[in-house]
Parts: structure tokens; sequence; C-alpha cells
């Protein structure tokens, strides 16, 4: 089956990363409003964000999650809050969660212990999955990422009973889940970005964790044919718009030089282009626009 | 920046993910090799984005010499990794053999201790007050960790202080306690409570196996916590200079300011801004003569050119907004480079816009 838009939200889980600065949020949003017009009940999750998806949105986006626009739901997952959650499911008792895990000694050791934040926050999208037809996670960038994907395994492996270790295991059993769960990495046709895509696809695999879907943004096309290309070429380039299109050319050089690296990396993987956008500000609309760019090219 | 950071030792580069704080700490560094400095640049990414930045094909964490340069200065780079960091402090602060063996031995401690709270951005911390100790240099560069949450960082070592000083691992996390259920009768009333809801939550295996973790740690933390407050003050000094790096996008400038805001909080040392990939040099509106050119050309030279405009503007804009705020510290802006910037040559490249 070729890949497109309706096998991508035909799962549960989207859960995007890369490296910082690639767009990752751009293109969760554009994901998530694009599963929203096709009708699916939607969650966009950031974790632990300073609230980037608050700024494009224009809307104050929190824990719990609130509805944005129609069938869109947006969360910024608390790890704080999300520990409070979880453990006031289990002991089903405020006053006591109060008493226990303010107490200033207690809280000093929650804050120490490794990875909670990222099993608590990975936990509160494994305990949405059944509101909503489709999440989509705002993952942070590819070294935290991995430890977000990762922690689940280690807690449950090293822890042997209680309600921990089956939140672990479920958490982990449904990031495993071919049907349910599907990674796509972001990255920009630069030579760090890329490499980093591809040491977290190597580190995905090792983890037995689906890598579905490489988008590469920030795109250049070259303007010129190949005729124009060479009468540029046999012109001086002292001007202005001379240099301006010498930039040009040398960006959409790298970009296809990008794109058969990645592809040769990686060709069982999907790989999409978004392509660069000359505008001035990053907004809603241009958010639009790169949703409309996957749409076009995911049909 | 001739005259504004050479009397500063230490420069801390900051600034959201992928602006290209990697390159310019590296560049920053490269400068003061070329003036006959003794430099070093510490990265802390795990992608080993420096590596690729100096043409390098591994670096450890251990200075590396950087190959090219002209005496009599030297450049050096070293990427930090952040357990062996871990490992070699526990080394160095365990009480005895038997303590670093059973800690270095842990299965807690050798999945976790990468992921312990601010371990990445204290471990850096922790390389950079080690290696000035050292002396060995007239100027560090620190590229910091690419996190979201701004000065992670400046936290750290504060954390880590809270968590060493305060951890219930004074009064609940004994060795042993965990060990089974027989020590609980001896305890006070609100811990057995306590106790109670972690062996509910976890169990009593997992719980021992954290508590010996946390509370091996704890035996050489009294180390650790004297180190913690000694770095925090290192960063407080005058000769260490933040600079603030980012670029002209929005969502990047924002992180910028916020930046700025949290340095003049903590009472930091601001430098000066560096505006990374501008098309500033595109605002003239001046046309240009060609000699003799087909129609189709000259038009999309000028569609192409009018869209470099559009940038140049939005680049102008959010250098002023950064002029505004910083007031009468320096700012640089670094054109965007026709190539990938990950060698020596294109590093002193970029050298001339500083």
């Amino acid at each position: 089956m070729k890949f497109n838009l309706s096998k991508l939200f035909a799962k549960k889980l989207i859960i995007v990363s890369g490296k910082g600065g690639v767009g990752k949020t751009t293109v969760s949003l554009a994901l998530a409003l694009l599963a929203a017009e096709q009708g699916k009940k939607t969650l966009l999750a950031e974790i632990n964000s300073e609230g980037q998806v608050s700024q494009l949105l224009n809307e104050d986006i929190g824990y719990p999650e609130r509805e944005v626009l129609p069938h869109l739901w947006a969360i910024n997952i608390s790890p704080k809050l999300s520990f409070e959650e979880y453990v006031l499911m289990q002991i089903k008792f405020k006053g006591l969660y109060k008493a226990v895990f303010e107490n200033k000694f207690v809280r000093y050791f929650i804050e120490a212990i490794p990875g909670l934040g990222d099993l608590m926050s990975i936990g509160k999208i494994y305990a949405s999955v059944n509101n909503y037809d489709l999440i989509v996670v705002d993952a942070p960038a590819t070294g935290h990422g991995v430890s977000l994907l990762q922690v689940p395994s280690i807690v449950a492996s090293a822890v042997k009973v209680g309600p921990l270790k089956t939140h672990s295991d479920g958490i982990d059993r449904l990031l495993h889940d071919e049907n349910k769960t599907q990674i796509v990495l972001v990255t920009l046709p630069e030579e760090m970005p890329v490499t980093e895509a591809l040491e977290m696809s190597a580190q995905l695999q090792k983890m037995a964790l689906p890598l579905e879907l490489l988008l590469l943004n920030q795109f250049r096309t070259s303007p010129l044919t190949t005729d124009e290309a060479e009468e540029f070429g046999s012109l001086p380039v002292g001007s202005p718009q001379g240099k301006a299109m010498s930039l040009e050319l040398a960006r959409a050089d790298l970009s296809e030089l990008y794109l058969n690296q990645l592809k040769n990396a990686l060709p069982e993987v999907p790989l999409v282009k978004i392509p660069f956008l000359y505008t001035p500000e990053f907004k809603l609309a241009e958010v639009q626009v790169v949703a409309d760019a996957l749409a076009k090219e995911l049909l | 920046m001739k005259k504004n950071h050479n009397h500063k030792q230490i420069l801390v580069c900051a600034g959201s993910g992928g602006v290209g704080k990697t390159t310019l700490a590296a560049t920053l560094a490269l400068r003061g090799a070329l003036e006959g400095k003794k430099s070093i640049v510490l990265t802390i990414d795990p992608a080993k984005r420096l590596a690729t930045a100096l043409g390098l094909s591994s670096l450890t964490d251990e200075p590396a010499t950087v190959a090219g340069i002209p005496g009599p200065g030297q450049m050096d780079a070293m990427m930090l990794d952040t357990k062996r960091t871990f490992d070699r402090l526990i080394e160095k602060y365990s009480p005895s053999t038997a303590v670093r063996e059973r800690i270095l031995n842990n299965r807690l401690y050798q999945h976790m201790s990468s992921m312990m709270a601010g371990s990445q951005e204290y471990m850096a911390m922790e390389r950079l007050y080690e290696i000035d100790q050292q002396g060995d240099y007239d100027l560090i560069v620190l590229d910091t960790p690419p996190t979201r949450h701004a000065l992670d960082f400046l936290e750290a070592p504060k954390k880590m202080m809270n968590i060493t000083s305060h951890s219930l691992l004074q009064w609940f996390l004994k060795p042993g306690l965990f060990a089974g259920r027989v020590g609980i009768g001896f305890l006070r009333k609100g811990s057995e409570k306590i106790l109670a809801i972690f062996d509910q939550l976890a169990g009593f295996a997992f719980l021992y196996e954290l508590s010996e973790m946390l509370s091996l740690i704890e035996s050489f933390l009294s180390g650790f916590h004297e180190r913690a407050e000694s770095v925090y003050h290192l960063l407080r000094e005058k000769r260490v200079g933040f600079v603030l790096v980012t670029t002209p996008q929005e969502m990047a400038v924002q992180d910028a300011l916020y930046f700025y805001r949290m340095i003049q909080e903590y009472d930091l040392h601001f430098v000066g801004f560096m505006v990374n990939r501008v098309h500033t040099e595109f605002l003239s509106e001046e046309g240009f003569r060609w000699p003799k050119i087909s129609d189709t050309l000259s038009r999309k030279l000028e569609v192409n050119y009018h869209n470099y405009q559009k940038l140049a503007e939005r680049d102008q804009s959010a250098i002023n907004l950064l002029k505004k705020v910083s007031k009468k510290k320096p700012l640089w802006g670094i054109p965007l480079q026709l190539k990938d910037v990950h060698d020596l040559d294109s590093l002193t490249k970029i050298k001339q816009y500083l």
C-alpha cells in the first residue's frame, strides 16, 4: 500500500521528533490540523513546552487539554501534574496525596528519580489514547526524545510488581504496537539535522520502534531550468540579485544532496518534502500552508 | 567583539535548538586560537555535532587538539559525555572502592544516571568547572545543551544542591530500608504511610534498588554539593560572559529575549547577541543592469530577489528588536552561507563577522 495520509491517520499515535529547530511543532500542528479537518477527534500534545503551540494558535494551552478548533484539542503536558494525576488514580484520596507528595522531602526525592517526569508525560498520552481518534505528540528534540521513548521499557524491566509495572508495560506495548504507533522524523536539508535524523533512526531501529515517515522540511527547489542556470552561470554575480540567486541555487543543491542522502540511507522509509516558505511571519496561516503541502504530497 | 570579551576567559553560548550555537561556539574558540590564545570549545550535544563542525571523526570527553591551526595559538575541542563525567565524579568522591563498585554496578544507575534530573546540564557545568580549574586555557567556550527549558543549565547546580541537601535520603532512604517490610515497624508513623504508598505503586524490590542507588550516590554527595556551589559562583564571576545565539526567526528571537531576561535575573554577564543566517544584505531596492539576459531569467531573478527582500526585512526587524532590548551591548549578524559550515575554512569565513 502506498504511504498516504489515510494510512498515517489510521493509527492512534503519531510521535513527531527531530533535532531542535527543524520545525517539529509546525509539522505536529499541521498534521493535527489535517486530521481534525478530516473529522477525526484529534489531540495535539506538547510535552512540558514553553508554549510554542499557544503562540501559533494564539490560545492559552495548558494542562489538561482543551478544544482549540473543531475536532482539535491541545495540551501542554506537565510532568508534575501528570504525576499527581497518576498517583491520585492509584490512591484515590487527594488529602493523602497532599500529605504525602507535597511533603518537601518527598518532593525532592521524586525530583531526584531519573526519568520519572518522562515516564509520567508519556503515561499521560497512554492514558488519553482511548479518548481520541488520533494523538499527535510534539516530542522533545532527538536526544531527549529517545529517552522519552526508552524510559517505559527501562522502568518496566526494573519494577517487578505493582501498578507502576503494569503502567510502564502498557506504555511500552503501545509504543511498540505497529498498528497503533508511528514515529515521524522531521529534518532539514542541512548536514547536522540530517546526521541527527539518521542517528535517531538507528536508535529507533535498535529499540524496535516504528519509524514510518521522514519529512524534509524547508526544501528548496531550483527556480531555474537547465538552460537558464547555464545562462545565469555566464553572468557576472556582483549584484545583490545575482547573489540572492546564487544563494538560492546553492540551497537548492543542498536540498537535493540531502534528499538523496536520506533516500539512500533509509530506502524503506517514505520521505516527503515540505517547501521552504519565504514569509516574514510564521503563524497559523503559514502552518496551514505547510499542512496543504503535506496533504498534496500524501494524497 | 574585539574589545568586549577579550578579557573574559569563559564564554557561554546559549540559545534555542538549531540556531547554530555549536558552530558559533567553535568559531569563537577558533577566533581565540587565531589570535594566539590557547582555546577550547566544550560541547554537550549527544549527536556529536561539533565533531561534524570541526571535521573530526570523533570527539572524546578528553580535550583533542584541532589540526591545522597556525601557531602560537591552539584550539582544542571536547565532547561531553554525561555518563562518563558522572562515572568520573563517582570515582572521585566515593568514600571507598566498595561503594564505588556498588554504584557503578547498580542496574538502575547504569540505565538512569544520564536521565537524572538536570544531569546533562549539571555535567556540562561540572566539566566546565574542571577545565577552568586546571587553568590550561586562555579561553573556554561552552556550547550549552539544546534545552527547551531555556536556562535549565543555570538551575542545574542549584537543583543538585536541593536534591543533596534536602532529600529524604537523610531520614527516609537509609540503605536497606526497603530491603523488606521488617524495618517499617520501627519507623515514624508518617513515613510508614509514605512507604506503604510507594510500595503500592512500585513494589519494594524496585524501591530497594532505587534507594540503594540514591543512597550510594548520597554517600559521596557532600563533595558534590560543595562542587555545585562552586559552579554556581563561577558562573557569576566577571570573567564569564554569556553570548546569546539566535536566528531571525520569530520563535528563536522570542527564546533569545527570554534568555536575555533570565540572564538579567540571574545576575550574569551578558556579552551580546549573535544573529545567525541573516539576509540583510538583500535589503537594497537598487536595480541592476544585466548585460544581455533572457526575459524568463530576468523575471526569475526579480522574483527570487523579492523573496530575499522579504526575508531581509524580517531579519532587519528582528535585529532592531534585539538591539532595542540589549541597548549598548553588541549584536553580530552572520549572513546565510552558501554552504553548510562544517570545516575550518568555513568557520574562518564566519569569523570575519564577529
